[in-house]
């Protein structure tokens, strides 16, 4: 497999979206998300299309700080987004009152603004808007989790049967999912566009993964329709991705490993 | 327990979860053998250490605290002893260094010279006796951090929820916080650290504020899902 060089330097993929603006429309998608699947379990095509972009959401978010050089690594500060937002919307799941969810999120956004004005105040790391970047992974990691803490349980009686064991798995899947687009991509001529490309492709093979699993705990129509939405969405955003990477390298050339 | 102690638990064992991985020596250029420490993040190193923990005192839940914290401990300490111990013969037998501080004159517990075993151009290799025994003491705090969450967590989950489930629930929840408390000491360490004896060890006071106020806030509101809505 190959492609023809251009000769040209990597041409960015799209135009750059601020991680606030990305915020802004995963908290709306992911509201939406939530409560539709509350309301009607068989619009989960709906739900499962709109929480993708709180997958953005927080890789963006972790590309912002990481790209000033934290010193540990990628992958911790996304295990720290994922696990300020998953305690938060597994801690909410026994809050009983209307729209626990949303006090989840509220509340890892809270807890992840807390922790950024740790770091920068505290631990003086000096990362500019570091407490509302972390706020956003959080509360991204926040949105991802309740919705799969939904699906597996729609009501708390069913946390009474043996959905727990998939608890560890949202946790370190919504961790693995926000980290991976930007540690994937990192290096020269890393740019947000293409990250997002790789979120959204990633994204939606996570729905995918719990979509699987679904198959074991919720009705078969439900699992189904994760499972088509899930991986329409996979087949469609891994093209758009391997296009923005034909554009924008110079060669690719097949080695002969694989 | 008491809800409110199961509150305090939180708070304490988060912030001492926080301050263990200042004592547990690593580096992520001590793969090269370049530095002193086990070739890996803090974060890292401490939430496995921590999860080892977690996991040794699930199995004693139903036999109080005392010894829950006692195998967590056991468990976190066995993990870094071990780590430390293939570590050093790797480094010993495959790359050919000598477990060796680059920031001490001598061993503060073996007493022996550091400096004639260290390679030109390096900051120490493999984990010395002060580092190991430094790992060891920062396992237990760890260890004992993580149980003191998990136990503390479980007794406010637990009334509400099956107990299976609730030990999965506080399982996470306690890995979860683990993970939040060892990332902010990695950013004071800047991913490197030999342990009680290096110099970032006069850091730790900023790693207790930071771990001290978000455990707190993590522990009002997990206590406030839990018992106050």
């Amino acid at each position: 497999m190959s492609a023809q060089p251009t000769g040209q330097p990597a041409a960015n993929s799209g135009k750059y979206t601020t991680t606030v603006s990305l915020f802004l429309i995963a908290i709306v998608c992911s509201t939406v998300a939530i409560m539709i699947f509350k309301v009607t379990p068989h619009a989960v095509i709906l739900s499962t299309i709109l929480i993708w972009p709180a997958f953005a959401s927080g890789a963006s978010a972790v590309k912002d700080i990481s790209s000033y050089g934290i010193g540990t690594g990628v992958a911790s500060i996304g295990m720290l987004g994922a696990g300020v937002g998953t305690i938060s919307a597994f801690s909410s799941i026994f809050i009983d009152i209307p729209f626990s969810a949303l006090i989840g999120i509220i509340a890892a956004f809270v807890i992840g603004f807390v922790t950024g004005l740790c770091a920068n105040k505290i631990i003086k790391m000096k990362i500019p808007r570091m407490e509302l970047k972390i706020a956003i992974m959080s509360a991204s990691a926040a949105m991802i989790a309740t919705l799969f803490v939904s699906i597996f349980s729609n009501n708390i009686d069913m946390l009474l049967t043996d959905v727990y064991i998939v608890l560890p798995l949202i946790f370190i899947a919504t961790a693995l999912a926000i980290i991976h687009p930007y540690n994937g991509s990192m290096g020269a001529g890393e740019n947000q566009p293409r990250t997002l490309k790789l979120a959204f492709a990633e994204a939606s093979l996570t729905t995918l993964l719990f979509g699987l699993i679904s198959l074991a705990y919720t009705d078969i129509i439900t699992s189904i329709e994760i499972l088509l939405v899930s991986g329409l969405g996979f087949v469609i955003f891994t093209t758009i991705f391997l296009r923005a990477i034909n554009a924008e390298i110079y060669k690719l050339e097949w080695s002969g490993v694989v | 327990m008491d809800p409110i102690i199961a509150l305090f638990g939180i708070i304490i064992g988060g912030t001492l979860v926080g301050v263990c991985v200042h004592f547990i020596p690593c580096s992520a250029v001590g793969a090269m053998s370049a530095t002193t420490g086990i070739a890996t993040g803090p974060t890292m190193l401490a939430s496995g250490a921590g999860m080892m923990g977690l996991m040794a005192a699930a199995y004693n839940l139903d036999n109080g605290l005392a010894l829950m914290l006692a195998s967590g401990a056991i468990a976190s300490m066995l993990m870094i002893a071990l780590t430390s111990v293939v570590a050093n013969i790797t480094y010993a037998f495959g790359v050919g260094v000598a477990p060796t501080s680059g920031q001490s004159e001598y061993d503060r517990f073996t007493g022996f010279e550091q400096k004639q075993c260290l390679t030109p151009g390096t900051d120490g290799h493999g984990i010395p006796t002060q580092s190991f025994i430094s790992g060891v003491i920062g396992a237990a705090m760890g260890g004992i951090g993580g149980v003191l969450v998990f136990y503390s967590v479980y007794t406010l989950i637990s009334p509400s929820i099956a107990q299976a489930t609730a030990i999965a629930m506080a399982g996470i929840i306690a890995v979860g916080i683990y993970i939040i408390n060892g990332v902010l000491p990695a950013y004071t360490l800047v991913g490197k650290t030999e342990g009680m004896t290096d110099e970032k060890f006069r850091t730790t006071p900023k790693t207790l504020y930071s771990c001290l106020i978000m455990s707190t806030v993590s522990g009002i509101f997990i206590y406030a899902a839990s018992v106050v809505i």
